[in-house]
């Protein structure tokens, strides 16, 4: 197993393990979103820094494991998540260093990532931005106005990667308000469109470095299960939307075969 | 006061490079001088008022961003934003909204800013201004040039200002009209011109002030206030959650024998917890609510 797949599979660990300890739920969303944030996240060599926004403010377990993994912050501050009087609340909060921005509510960090890479750009920053939006959360009409702007200004340091696992909050988002085909509406507003499997940590990481030299905004429209790697989960992904997970989860995930599902 | 505004805007980007203006699709005849000039520090997000508002904080990290609008536009289409992204991130966004009360108001309901101040004014790190002329204007663009902060900005549609009225620019408030003890009129915006002619045709000799700060009156102007009998506020808004309110309560806390709010006012937007851990941190479990009674009944 590779470095990256190592430090993939120690994040969702986390996840399942503070999510059962401390009786939180969006245990699926923060499964279904870690691989892309552990992406983005593992250290590259000789590239510029990168300012990643989680747009799904509700994943925001998985984001603060993976902060643990590359030692933004330290296991002592990780035990606070969901602790009274503790800045590592339910929803992603920008006091928590690496965190450019609170989210929670959905719609909001597009447009703001796009201000800010609009600034770097006036100062000769390197900066790069990633946005990393739910499926779900492109109901709002926020994150279109967002994409029109950022396509319009042809951003080239702005990026964003979609975690495409087809459901939201009750039922799967065809069912709910269609998003097909996403990637020709994205397309026909201008931005480059790349798929990749979300869970392929090797290859995701290609496509990320592949974007990042891209002159025109991209967007990585990443398959996912939610819930991945546990076949409950990704069978009932709306279930553990709002369940934690069990002592039973970790044992199963104990005696899996990293990243063979 | 929008011309004012921009040219104003203009002047202070000659000189220092963090100015840049945002609009939403709206400005004509007024913002083009300044994307002549500074291209580079102005954009026009198009109409997405929601997208305006977030990009504004975004950039405000580098900038110092005025998104321009009208009416509601910029405030209840993006009321959400405003909170999230720029009041409780604190970025220094400066947010204008043209047309204040009935500025347009052959334009209709749509166009009608009278409900705008009082729900932007009840996000906590909000301040919600209406400047009743240029000079009061002025006041507060530079002190938000020297102290940026979140802030909305109500404006009217008086470019020019006749009046000579001294304004305590720390305090926020100036003075119209002096006169005897009887009757204090507490004016918010431009209507002050309204009230003035009003004061003029009653014959009677009261006082006229301009407080242009909606979210409470400053301790000065309080004091100042409770040396007339009556006091009397007028505004272009809604009373229903308006500056006659706030007002209200800001002289009714002066009065602390009398009258006890107790609510949610020590609200740190970045520590988390349970309900019951955020009520005792605001003082508003039922111990706490208890004491503080027995402390109001005892005049402690």
């Amino acid at each position: 197993m590779s470095e990256l797949q190592d430090a993939g599979w120690r994040v969702k660990k986390s996840i399942l393990e503070i999510s059962k300890s401390k009786n939180t739920p969006h245990v699926s969303s923060s499964l279904s979103v870690s691989d892309i944030l552990v992406a983005l996240f593992f250290p590259r060599v000789k590239s510029p820094r990168r300012e990643v926004y989680l747009s799904k403010g509700h994943a925001a377990l998985a984001l603060y494991a993976t902060l643990r993994e590359f030692d933004y912050i330290s296991e002592e501050d990780l035990s606070c998540y969901s602790e009274n009087g503790s800045i590592y609340e339910g929803h992603v909060n920008s006091k928590i260093p690496g965190v450019p921005l609170s989210t929670g509510s959905l719609g909001h960090a597009l447009a703001f990532a796009c201000g800010r890479a609009l600034a770097d750009s006036l100062v000769a920053s390197e900066v790069q931005h990633w946005v990393v939006l739910s499926d779900g959360e492109l109901d709002e009409g926020s994150n279109w106005e967002s994409l029109l702007l950022v396509a319009h200004l042809g951003l080239s340091n702005l990026n964003i990667v979609i975690d495409r696992n087809g459901l939201q909050s009750l039922k799967e988002t065809e069912k709910t308000l269609r998003l097909e085909p996403l990637a020709e509406k994205l397309s026909a507003f201008n931005w480059k469109i790349r798929e990749a499997n979300g869970h392929d940590l090797s290859k995701l990481r290609l496509e990320l470095d592949a974007a990042s030299d891209n002159i025109q905004p991209t967007c990585i429209v990443a398959n996912t299960a939610k819930g991945y790697p546990l076949a409950d989960m990704m069978d009932e992904g709306v279930r553990f939307h709002y369940k934690p997970a069990t002592e039973d989860h970790i044992q199963r995930f104990d005696k899996m075969h990293p990243y063979e599902v | 006061m929008r011309k004012h505004l921009v040219s104003r805007r203009l002047e202070r980007a000659k000189e220092d490079a963090r100015p840049f203006l945002v609009v939403g699709d709206l400005g004509y005849g007024v913002i083009e001088e300044f994307e002549c000039q500074f291209p580079s520090r102005f954009i026009n997000v198009g109409v997405a008022e929601q997208a305006g508002i977030s990009f504004c904080a975004g950039l405000a990290d580098k900038f110092l961003p005025f998104f321009y609008s009208i009416g509601n536009f910029p405030s209840f289409r993006a009321l959400e934003q405003i909170r999230n992204d720029v009041a409780h991130e604190g970025w220094p966004v400066a947010i204008v909204s043209l047309g204040a009360g009935f500025s347009y108001g052959t334009a209709g309901y749509s166009h009608h800013a009278i409900e705008d101040a009082g729900a932007v004014a009840s996000i906590i790190g909000m301040d919600v201004f209406t400047p009743s002329c240029v000079h009061e204007l002025d006041h507060l663009l530079t002190l938000h040039w020297k102290n940026p902060r979140p802030m909305y900005l109500r404006l009217g549609s008086s470019e020019t200002c006749s009046y000579e009225h001294p304004l305590f620019d720390s305090q926020y408030y100036s003075v119209y009209k002096t006169g005897g003890t009887s009757l204090a009129l507490l004016v918010h915006g431009e209507i002050v011109h309204q009230v003035l002619e009003a004061v003029e045709s009653i014959e009677r000799n009261v006082a006229v002030f301009s407080a242009f700060h909606f979210n409470r009156l400053s301790e000065k102007l309080v004091s100042e206030l409770l040396t007339y009998e009556r006091i009397a506020t007028i505004e272009e808004h809604s009373s229903e959650g308006g500056f006659g309110m706030r007002a209200r309560a800001s002289l009714a806390s002066a009065h602390g024998d009398k009258f006890l709010s107790l609510g949610v006012d020590t609200y740190d937007s970045h520590l988390g917890g349970s309900r019951a851990y955020l009520l005792e941190q605001n003082q508003l479990d039922s111990e706490s609510i208890a004491n503080r009674l027995l402390g109001f009944l005892d005049g402690r």
